[in-house]
């Protein structure tokens, strides 16, 4: 069975990039878009996905934000925030702090968000 | 993959945890003094003045040293010292890790030298930057990374002529404006704000957008392209960030927003200038800084 990811940018391109990359992948299915945090909790809420891949700087609700509520929904969620603002002790670690299970930064090359999902699911079948 | 520290690096690898990240580096948060407490511990400044001068900082991006000094509390010698100490007794991320058992020498090694080469990509060399604006640090950082990021990101090498300042209420060459089909630009706040503006003609745009949405972006939207413009400036902007961050700045970038046309100098802001080569279409790359710190952009 594929997995479900939420993809969570307020950019258009970087979403249609993530589809894209997912798209060469048997094992997952992109299965809803978000442009902003709120959208991303209600998309959440209705669609139970596998893993969300959010950004964390986007208007009206920023990815952090987000994060809370939908830990707060389900303290189990699988979120991987996308930054260009590498650095910790910044918003990075913020999002690590709050429970998001990785960080990756932009740009970013396919191997890597293949890597990031192929860990955590890994993680996941051995617990 | 972007600049990076070294921990990001490591958890984006998985070569440690997350928890673990987090629990190195509160050791290094309790081992490593900072400079203003250790300039109070040897009683060089007050706690008084290590107060002022962190207020200081908030409008003013130096480094608490620098200021100091500025601020007559410190003397040059004694920041050294100061600077000295900091160095001889800094746990470093990788040496928290290796206390903490998270980690072995062996592989400590081997993924500092991945890192190395990694980051290498994107390492900082500088771009002169004109005299008499405030923040030139932040358009140094824009500029080189401009140029490595069209290459790393749009996959075209661009060539950068010296920066100049523009004179009062002139565009810079508004022939060439007209042709630039996509303009964005970015609040970049270090101590003063600079805004980084980024022209470029229809075909430049396509190529960006085609790079990073994965697929040939001709026939896209003019909203998906100019959104891809817009991402782009958000990768250059904030990597700055990330690589001033790692020099000590504290750096702060606002969401790309779309402009209709080039600002100009005026009374209170000035325009900096740099000539962009590239083997086909247009590239325009400016900035918006300020003549004096407190002026708005």
């Amino acid at each position: 069975m594929k997995h479900k990811v939420l993809i969570v940018d307020d950019s258009a391109a970087l979403a249609r990039q993530l589809q894209n990359v997912l798209a060469e992948m048997d094992e997952y299915e992109v299965v809803g878009s978000a442009a902003d945090g709120a959208q991303a909790i209600k998309m959440y809420k209705t669609l139970n996905p596998d893993v969300v891949l959010m950004d964390i700087v986007m208007p009206m609700m920023d990815g952090l934000q987000s994060l809370r509520t939908i830990l707060k929904l389900d303290a189990s969620a699988k979120v991987v925030m996308i930054s260009s603002l590498g650095g910790v002790g910044s918003k990075v670690e913020e999002a690590l702090r709050l429970g998001a299970q990785n960080v990756i930064s932009k740009p970013f090359d396919k191997e890597q968000i293949y890597s990031v999902l192929k860990k955590i699911f890994e993680s996941d079948s051995r617990q | 993959m972007g600049i990076q520290f070294f921990g990001e690096f490591l958890i984006e690898r998985w070569v440690i945890t997350r928890d673990q990240l987090l629990e190195a580096v509160e050791l290094q948060e309790y081992r490593n003094t900072r400079f203003g407490d250790m300039a109070v511990e040897k009683g060089f400044i007050t706690q008084q003045q290590a107060k002022q001068v962190n207020e200081r900082q908030r409008v003013e991006d130096l480094r608490f040293g620098d200021l100091a000094v500025q601020m007559g509390f410190m003397t040059k010698d004694q920041v050294r010292s100061i600077l000295t100490m900091q160095k001889n007794n800094h746990l470093f991320l990788g040496e928290s890790l290796l206390e903490l058992g998270h980690i072995t020498d062996d592989i400590l090694e081997r993924e500092l030298e991945f890192f190395e080469e990694e980051q290498k990509k994107l390492a900082d060399s500088n771009v002169p930057v004109p005299e008499g604006i405030d923040g030139s640090h932040v358009v140094s950082a824009c500029m080189d990374l401009t140029r490595k990021m069209f290459l790393r990101v749009g996959g075209m090498i661009i060539k950068l002529g010296d920066g100049h300042l523009l004179p009062k209420n002139d565009n810079g060459n508004v022939e060439q404006s007209s042709d630039l089909h996509v303009l964005v630009s970015v609040p970049i706040v270090s101590g003063v704000p600079v805004r980084y503006i980024l022209g470029v003609s229809s075909d430049i745009a396509v190529q960006l957008a085609s790079n990073i949405i994965g697929q040939d972006a001709t026939r896209e939207s003019e909203a998906l392209v100019e959104d891809a413009v817009r991402e782009f400036c958000n990768m250059v902007c904030g990597n700055v960030a990330a690589r001033l961050a790692k020099q000590g700045f504290d750096v702060d970038i606002a969401p790309p927003e779309s402009l209709e046309k080039m600002p100009v100098s005026d009374d209170v802001r000035v325009v900096v200038k740099y000539p962009v080569r590239v083997t086909s279409g247009l590239v325009d790359v400016r900035f918006l800084a300020l003549h004096a710190a407190g002026a708005e952009t």
